[in-house]
């Protein structure tokens, strides 16, 4: 998790109150494979698995500064936590008027997304089966592609879209900002700032060789958490393993590991 | 010639492998930061005891919506 990386922790650490909620079962939530604080950690992209994690910088009344769909980069997100704190100056400007501010927040989100790395850029490019899930369910209506015609090459086996056919994660979470200047955070629309790419997200940190490969076999055992019965190909998956897990199959697996311990999560993402 | 040939095959398969590798954090170290991501700050679970801690020392608060918890599963 890059929230313990630094420069993320420190920053985290000296700058803001913290705090999280656990999102297994809500209805916005995504699906994730299971992944044990014991496990490997490995990386992503910016903004991959956006139904499974967001992180807020929130003003102490409740006012949403920023939103960050999924997983980033220790370094970005310091970048972007950074931002929080100038909107939340911004927000607190008394000599400012609520029309002054939300200008100053668009202005200030899309300054930043053009002050982006190409590092950074880089660092967000959408991960290829969310480019997939898009191209195949809203080719026309996505505003997450750039242009419909390069996007659709992505449904070819094999194939990769060209340069400019999707935007990056960067930019489809500044852009959805900027449409929701100093909004509460009980009025936020989470379902609809997380709303891009498939909702199984899983990295399958658990299931790697020393090499870091995947063993596809442990990875087909991994139990899953989250919106399980959402998702009709997990829902399966999920009743295939309690099926084998009467049998006592999975004990011997890798859900007998979890099982072993009592796993909570593990236990609400099966029933 | 043949020692070239050995030597390229020996790179392409050296290659092919940090290729087909994701650099990993391995069990042990990420369990430690784990710890000390989850000691090493205070967590809050209970939103408005958050943004009132935030009013109280004057800081923006950073709430976290995910799968699991922080010192558990994820």
């Amino acid at each position: 998790m890059s929230l313990s990386q630094e420069p993320a922790f420190s920053y985290l650490k000296d700058n803001f109150v913290v705090g999280y909620k656990d999102i297994t079962g809500l209805p916005y939530a995504g699906v994730s494979g299971v992944h044990m604080p014991t496990g490997n950690a490995v990386n992503t992209t910016n903004g991959a698995g956006p139904h499974n994690l967001q992180t807020f910088v929130l003003a102490p009344d409740g006012t949403v500064m920023t939103c960050l769909p999924g997983y980033w980069n220790p370094q970005d997100l310091v970048s972007e936590l950074k931002l929080g704190q100038d909107l939340y100056r911004v927000w607190t400007d008394r000599y400012l008027s609520r029309s002054d501010k939300d200008a100053r927040f668009r202005a200030m989100q899309h300054q930043h997304l053009q002050s982006h790395s190409l590092q950074m850029v880089r660092r967000s490019k959408m991960q290829g089966f969310d480019q997939k899930y898009e191209a195949k369910n809203r080719l026309q209506t996505s505003d997450c592609i750039l242009d419909s015609r390069l996007a659709s090459a992505v449904l070819q086996k094999g194939s990769k879209p060209p340069a400019g056919a999707f935007k990056t994660t960067d930019q489809i979470m500044h852009d959805r900002m900027m449409a929701r200047p100093f909004v509460r955070y009980d009025q936020f629309d989470i379902v609809a700032f997380t709303d891009y790419g498939r909702p199984f997200y899983n990295k399958n940190e658990d299931q790697r060789t020393a090499t870091g490969e995947v063993n596809k076999e442990l990875a087909k055992a991994q139990p899953l958490m989250g919106n399980v019965n959402e998702m009709p190909g997990a829902a399966k998956r999920a009743r295939r393993q309690q099926r084998q897990m009467a049998r006592g199959r999975l004990m011997n697996r890798a859900g007998g590991y979890l099982a072993r311990r009592g796993i909570q999560t593990f236990v609400r993402a099966m029933r | 010639m043949k020692n070239v040939f050995l030597s390229l095959a020996a790179l392409s398969l050296i290659t092919v492998q940090q290729v087909g590798a994701i650099p990993m954090v391995n069990g042990d170290e990420a369990a430690s930061r784990v710890r000390q991501l989850a000691t090493g700050i205070e967590w809050h679970t209970d939103l408005s005891q958050a943004l009132n801690e935030g009013a109280r020392s004057g800081k923006p608060v950073v709430w976290i919506h995910m799968l699991g918890k922080i010192d558990g599963a994820t």
